[in-house]
């Protein structure tokens, strides 16, 4: 019988590639090309005899901790990092308007007197807001919605579209309330219009406050060791 | 050794001077340096890519994944025209530092 325990390399990687993942600024191509590398680099210490946990080890090293990794692919591409935050904002903005608009209408569509439904649309974007932090903490982010794939422009329109939408719901909400005998259909519509406005902008607050407080602290003029 | 402001001087124009010699890759570039400036000059492994994808992002190099004959996916680097232009200038200017100071030293200047 075999006491001795083998080293599992695979496992190793697997954990490093984990460790990676967990720094928001890499993208998967760039991790990916990291693992690539960090591979290569095992492959040749172990041609020189290196056993394969001592060549992780050397490799490990001198890539570097993934933390340093991150700073140093902001400090090359500073716009990335905006571009990633206005994303990150425009999804919390998405997700406060899916949350503030179906939620309620949910509630009146379905037999507003049975219970129970509403709360289930309460339940919706919370348990979409658990999902994705899982999945972005695993590093596994559809490539359809990676932030580095998405232009700022988009971003800005796709803000105004929910901004528009939020109106334009609002809008026919009052109205059909309005019809179910509960006063003037325009005042309502245009009533409901702007307060789901200026919810909406309420909710927006946060994140631009704490995008413009990162913009401020941004610390500047610093040099990567190999910066072109 | 380097020191690391000349370190972080000379990494644009050695990576471009590397991939006029033809495509490569991360590692193959890392081993070149350390080999040719007789392990001198070396480079932090993870310092590298940040400004290789510096240089793509200028439109001095272009880049295209390949399969390796490993299995393993690898990114490649080509210089673009434009990189090839980059580094005539930036050639020059290094010339002229060097010449100057081979002078000052008395060595025979180096014809560019």
């Amino acid at each position: 019988m075999e006491h001795q325990t083998r080293y599992d390399l695979n496992a190793a990687i697997a954990n490093w590639r984990q460790k990676l993942a967990c720094e928001s600024g890499l993208a998967p191509e760039i991790r990916c090309e990291l693992e690539t590398h960090l591979r290569d680099s095992i492959a040749g210490f172990e041609e020189r005899g290196l056993t394969a946990e001592e060549a992780f080890w050397l490799a490990g090293r001198r890539m570097g901790e993934p933390g340093q990794l991150r700073e140093e692919f902001a400090k090359a591409n500073p716009s990335a990092i905006w571009r990633e935050r206005l994303y990150w904002m425009t999804l919390s903005l998405v997700g406060s308007y899916l949350f503030m608009t179906w939620k309620d209408l949910l509630g009146t569509w379905v037999n507003p007197k049975r219970f129970g439904w509403v709360e289930i649309g309460y339940l919706i974007p919370i348990a979409v807001l658990i999902a994705s932090v899982v999945i972005i903490r695993r590093g596994k982010i559809p490539s359809p919605v990676r932030p580095g794939r998405v232009a700022s422009w988009k971003l800005l329109s796709g803000m105004l579209a929910i901004l528009i939408a939020t109106v334009v719901t609002a809008y026919y909400r009052g109205q059909s309330l309005a019809e179910d005998g509960n006063g003037d259909a325009s005042l309502m519509g245009v009533g409901l219009a702007i307060g789901m406005l200026l919810s909406w902008l309420g909710n927006a607050v946060w994140p631009t406050v704490m995008v413009l407080i990162l913009l401020f602290t941004q610390k500047r003029n610093e040099k990567s060791v190999l910066e072109g | 050794m380097l020191s690391k402001d000349l370190v972080a001087a000379s990494a644009r124009p050695l990576l471009l001077s590397i991939l006029t010699k033809g495509e490569s890759y991360g590692y193959e570039i890392i081993q070149q340096v350390r080999e040719i400036s007789g392990g001198e000059i070396r480079w932090s492994d993870g310092m590298l890519y940040p400004v290789l994808h510096r240089l793509e992002r200028d439109g001095l190099i272009s880049s295209k994944w390949k399969e390796s004959d490993v299995g393993r996916r690898r990114k490649y680097y080509f210089i673009s025209t434009e990189g090839r232009n980059a580094l005539k200038t930036e050639r020059q200017q290094w010339m002229t530092v060097h010449n100057t100071l081979s002078q000052l030293w008395n060595i025979k200047p180096a014809t560019i």
